[in-house]
């Protein structure tokens, strides 16, 4: 297992983009990686007993399903989605155990687990939840909004990095003249904060775990 | 999860978003993922975030309508909240003294409104590290106990109460004309500024920042600099704390890298929306 402080000189998404490609050095080297992090959230939020167990679902179905789906959404990202619902299953799994044994009649009302891997439905219901909240950011705070507009409208088009940031800070330059590249993320990552408290204070959504 | 934590590394945390929305080169990536190997905090909110981060990469146009409407609609003008405010108070009697108190309403709430992205939140309010040092002359000098007081509540965080140690001990120097440019006073001003910032007292803190910038000694000068810098900063004032950042940008041993990148992020303000 590699230490935490070993880091390859490849970032995640070179590793997964020639992991893809079949470079099985590559492999190797990213779920290392990826099991280092997973293993440093998961262990605030799973007994010690369960981590393990818990870290390899999620990396198992990291590594049948990332890439197959055609988008490439950022394996870290997609990773932590993954995490995130296979904590959720565990409190599930467990929950339902509890209720076993305690002999309850209405195992029915407990939620059955949900797929692992992200699936068309929760992306969905995420995707409502966030645009309500990014417009009602837009409405209070205009700044954030055209910054997420630059940045949503660009995504939409796709291209490498350095094309969307691009195309982005022309927008967001309509409105701030001389904005810098890394003001803009900045200012990016403060307005990333304010919509956070949004969905926290907003209504449905995923429960966080 | 993430409000237990700080980040270790604001610079590189302030990154965080847009990797994850992956609009970073490779060596940027490579910098945001070492920190999140250290660094708990945006451990956190990289794992919190994940999903709403997968929707904004794999369906951003979903999210542009509704954004769309809401920049176009635009937020209520000060006026409009002056009219919700005052409806329903058309009684004389009422209506004077409802409408004095409607415009301190709104006024109040237009200050406390800021938006995020804000100057204020560029400002780096870290306290300055310092190390108890045991004087023996301390037991019969004023000053020098007053300061130390001081000094003891804010190494514990009791920034409001190293504040009245510390302006009686900016006092006792002041008095004495022997003492009043002595290392100990210039430090009792600086930390009396910092301590007032640290408090959220930025307009209390400014005075005795400005003040201890003239300080001959070249580190309590760069930090009276740095820190009255940041006091403007919240207060709103981005050409003069730009003033002060580019002092620091031209050649501040501890404070050139920090100055340079804060006067970048600062450039909106500077050029104006």
């Amino acid at each position: 297992m590699t230490d935490a402080a070993d880091i390859t000189a490849h970032s995640l998404d070179s590793l997964a983009g020639r992991w893809l490609e079949g470079d099985r050095e590559a492999e190797s080297r990213l779920f290392e990686d990826l099991h280092v992090r997973f293993l440093a959230v998961a262990k605030r939020r799973v007994r010690e007993d369960d981590v393990e167990d818990v870290v390899q679902d999620a990396l198992k179905t990291v590594l049948d399903r990332y890439g197959t789906q055609g988008e490439s959404p950022g394996i870290l990202v997609w990773g932590y989605t993954v995490l995130r619902n296979v904590i959720g299953n565990h409190y599930q799994a467990r929950a339902r155990e509890q209720q076993r044994r305690e002999n309850v009649d209405d195992l029915a009302a407990l939620p059955e687990a949900s797929a692992a891997a992200p699936d068309e439905l929760e992306i969905a219901s995420e995707e409502q939840r966030l645009a309500n909240a990014i417009a009602d950011l837009g409405r209070r705070y205009p700044r954030c909004g055209t910054i997420f507009r630059a940045i949503l409208a660009s995504l939409g088009q796709g291209g490498s990095p350095r094309e969307i940031t691009a195309r982005a800070l022309v927008e967001a330059r309509r409105r701030q003249p001389g904005l810098e590249r890394n003001a803009f993320y900045v200012a990016l990552h403060r307005c990333r904060g304010y919509l956070r408290e949004q969905l926290a204070t907003g209504e449905g959504g995923a429960d966080r775990v | 999860m993430s409000e237990g934590f700080r980040c270790t590394d604001p610079r590189t945390g302030d990154l965080l978003t847009a990797y994850q929305l992956g609009l970073l080169e490779e060596a940027e990536r490579l910098r945001v993922e070492q920190h999140l190997i250290e660094c708990s905090h945006c451990q956190e909110l990289a794992y919190d975030e994940a999903p709403a981060a997968l929707v904004m990469r794999t369906r951003p146009q979903a999210l542009l309508p509704s954004l769309e409407r809401s920049l176009a609609t635009g937020r209520p003008s000060l006026a409009q909240r002056w009219r919700v405010a005052l409806r329903g108070a058309r009684r004389p009697r009422v209506l004077v003294p409802a409408l004095a108190a409607a415009v301190l309403v709104v006024v109040l709430v237009s200050i406390e409104q800021r938006e995020p992205g804000d100057l204020a939140d560029l400002a780096r309010l870290t306290a300055l590290r310092y190390e108890l040092v045991d004087h023996r002359a301390g037991e019969r000098d004023p000053a020098l106990q007053q300061f130390r007081a001081g000094m003891e509540r804010y190494v514990g965080g009791d920034y409001q109460g190293a504040a009245e140690h510390l302006a009686a001990a900016v006092s006792a120097y002041a008095a004495d004309p022997a003492r009043a440019s002595t290392p100990q006073a210039w430090q009792a001003r600086l930390y009396l500024g910092l301590s007032h910032l640290l408090a959220g007292q930025p307009e209390a803190a400014l005075p005795f920042l400005r003040e201890a910038t003239a300080s001959p000694l070249r580190p309590v000068a760069d930090h009276a600099r740095w820190y009255a810098a940041q006091a403007l900063l919240v207060q709103g004032s981005a050409q003069d704390a730009a003033v002060l950042l580019r002092e620091l940008a031209a050649g501040s041993p501890g404070y050139v890298e920090s100055a340079r990148q804060q006067l970048e992020e600062l450039q909106p303000w500077l050029r104006g929306d």
